[in-house]
């Protein structure tokens, strides 16, 4: 059932962003186990468990967030995902016109 | 009384505050239309053309629409309409400001075009008009 982005509340190290664009991706290190036992045109075998990554990304209006700055994160609302999280990467743009623009990207340990 | 928190308003405001354009006009600065009592030549038509807004994922709208104000300055010499357009722009174009509860963050000139009118038919017996239409970007504190 489809879902309305409508409602998503942000939140870093107790502020509340004004976001307009959250992206969760979650990475999970697989290692390729096939071996010579595996049947011929059969898939390839792998094995999981091992280091995996969480990062968010986000777009939002507002100030530059200082790189390296650590905190609480918590996405509430139709996207529930929580973790304590630390600036990667951060930018801000202001243009003729337009409103002051920011992204960051968060690594969730 | 406080004014209502609308460009428009403010647009009327720089408008009747300025003694070169009302020198012109003669306050005849309307909204959307002209009156059909009372608007002789020359005189300021302000209209918009469209607005929009930011939203976030939170609740919606950020604040600070951003509006199209078509300005329109009328008059039945085309010298005299180029005059009053350039007022216009002066006390406008880059010129934010406060008005009562009507907060302009951002108002910029984004296009201008000269045309004119020749009544036709029932209108015939009006005199020629020119125009200087000019579209400002408006972004304002609603």
């Amino acid at each position: 059932m489809a879902v309305s982005s409508q409602g998503l509340t942000f939140t870093f190290g107790g502020t509340t962003l004004s976001v307009t664009n959250v992206s969760v991706n979650e990475t999970q290190d697989l290692i390729d186990a096939t071996d010579l036992g595996v049947a011929q045109n059969s898939r390839r075998i792998y094995v999981g468990g091992f280091a995996s990554d969480a990062e968010v990304t986000i777009e939002y209006f507002g100030d530059l967030l200082t790189s390296g700055t650590s905190g609480a994160l918590v996405i509430a609302g139709p996207i529930a995902y929580t973790g304590t999280a630390t600036i990667s990467s951060s930018s801000v743009s202001a243009s003729v016109g337009d409103l002051v623009r920011g992204s960051a990207t968060f690594r969730v340990v | 009384m406080s004014h209502p928190a609308t460009p428009e308003i403010f647009v009327n405001h720089r408008l009747n505050s300025d003694p070169d354009i009302v020198a012109l006009t003669g306050y005849r600065h309307y909204a959307i239309f002209v009156p059909k009592v009372g608007g002789e030549l020359p005189f300021v038509v302000y209209a918009r053309k469209n607005s929009s807004g930011e939203d976030n994922l939170q609740r919606g709208p950020v604040g600070l629409p951003q509006t199209h104000l078509q300005i329109s300055s009328w008059s039945e010499d085309p010298e005299e309409a180029r005059r009053l357009g350039d007022l216009v722009r002066k006390v406008l174009d880059g010129r934010p400001g406060v008005v009562g509860d009507a907060t302009i963050v951002d108002i910029r000139l984004v296009s201008e075009a000269d045309d004119f009118v020749e009544p036709q038919g029932a209108g015939a017996q009006l005199p020629l008009a020119y125009e200087v239409r000019q579209l400002y970007q408006v972004r304002w504190q609603q």
